[in-house]
């Protein structure tokens, strides 16, 4: 592929794969790549989402009581902020309460395996999506007008 | 694989790269045509070389699965200025670099802020020495490797989950040119098999584990 290797490092020794495919083993066992990971990934490649801005997200630990069940995950990108409380309900479901930063009467769409579900921000940016089922899921920012995305979460664990 | 006597993983199969290589040029293909399946494979196949990418970058283990999905999704964005699998794989593994570096920038940015973030920079491997223990041949191994430069650690790790064929790719991204000498690749292998030979726990039979 590149400049032809000088001689005493031609060919990839016998010993040198075997020292390789021993440290890859042992990076694995040390430090697997997380369950569930390449699934998420596989689920957010799904979406056509144009050229759209790819949030960043950062969780807060749970503010409150340990087990009080309420996490907050802020998603950043340079133009548009996300943030959303997640609180379990009784049916066994999560209510999403988010906030848009700056605030816009965007569309929010929530994806899951199963399908979408659809909330619109009010003209404080704020929106709500209730029984949402637990499990994977993607929160896309649409234009109110058009629906095109303006920008998209990765894929998390509800 | 079949007459040598108990190869190790990747000893024996000289071919296996480049069936690999072929197969990787063909789900490139199949991908940027928009077939599912192809992404699904890709991503697979190629998601433990950008977490390891990432997670030698100091990452921890929730921004370390932001990185890696985001350099995904990135990649479907730009895949038309990607069109073989070294290029692939260079490209993987430098945004997965940069994404990294930008995850650390907003950490240490969040940190002035709380000591939150503080927990997740930086975390380097636990190591389980029971587990590592059981094993001497291992404990050497990993000892060894913790002995050789940062940058011989890191571009050693990813190259253990890259395409053999792409090895040089991968030393690419990571921003270590091959000089006249060598690549650096092989430079660090060649420190590595010294110290591992200077090891009494090493094995020295190392074909038959």
């Amino acid at each position: 592929m590149s400049e032809e290797e000088p001689v005493e490092l031609t060919g990839f020794e016998l010993q040198d794969a075997f020292v390789v495919a021993e440290l890859g083993e042992l990076c694995s066992l040390l430090d697997p790549v997380p369950p569930g990971l390449v699934d998420r990934i596989a689920f957010a490649l799904e979406l056509e989402s144009g050229d759209c801005a790819i949030l960043s997200s950062r969780e807060e630990l749970t503010a409150g009581v340990r087990g009080g069940e309420t996490r907050t995950i802020t998603f950043d990108s340079a133009g548009l902020s996300v943030m959303i409380d997640i609180a379990g309900t009784p049916a066994g479901a999560v209510r999403v309460d988010g906030w848009l930063a700056p605030p816009g009467a965007h569309l929010v769409e929530l994806r899951n395996p199963h399908g979408t579900r659809t909330a619109r921000a009010d003209d404080d940016g704020r929106f709500v999506l209730d029984e949402v089922p637990r499990g994977l899921c993607q929160i896309v920012v649409r234009a109110a007008a058009g629906g095109e995305p303006l920008a998209l979460t990765p894929a998390i664990m509800l | 694989m079949t007459s040598q006597p108990e190869p190790g993983p990747s000893v024996g199969t000289a071919d296996r790269g480049h069936e690999r290589r072929d197969r990787l040029a063909g789900l490139l293909a199949r991908a940027q045509e928009g077939e599912r399946a192809a992404w699904d494979a890709l991503v697979t196949e190629l998601t433990p070389m950008l977490w390891h990418t990432v997670r030698a970058q100091g990452l921890g283990y929730e921004s370390a699965q932001d990185v890696v999905q985001t350099t995904w999704l990135v990649l479907v964005r730009r895949q038309h200025s990607v069109s073989t699998p070294g290029a692939l794989i260079e490209w993987l593994v430098t945004t997965a670099r940069r994404e990294a570096w930008r995850a650390r920038a907003r950490e240490r940015s969040a940190d002035l802020l709380g000591e939150d973030a503080l927990e997740d920079v930086a975390d380097p491997v636990a190591l389980p020495e029971e587990l590592l223990l059981a094993d001497e041949r291992r404990l050497a191994l990993w000892r060894a490797v913790g002995s050789l430069s940062r940058r011989c650690q890191v571009l050693l790790r990813v190259v253990a989950f890259a395409p053999r064929p792409h090895y040089d790719a991968v030393a690419k991204a990571l921003e270590m040119p091959m000089g006249s000498i060598g690549p650096t690749r092989g430079r660090c292998l060649a420190k590595l098999r010294v110290t591992l030979a200077a090891d009494p726990s090493w094995n020295p039979d190392w074909r038959t584990p």
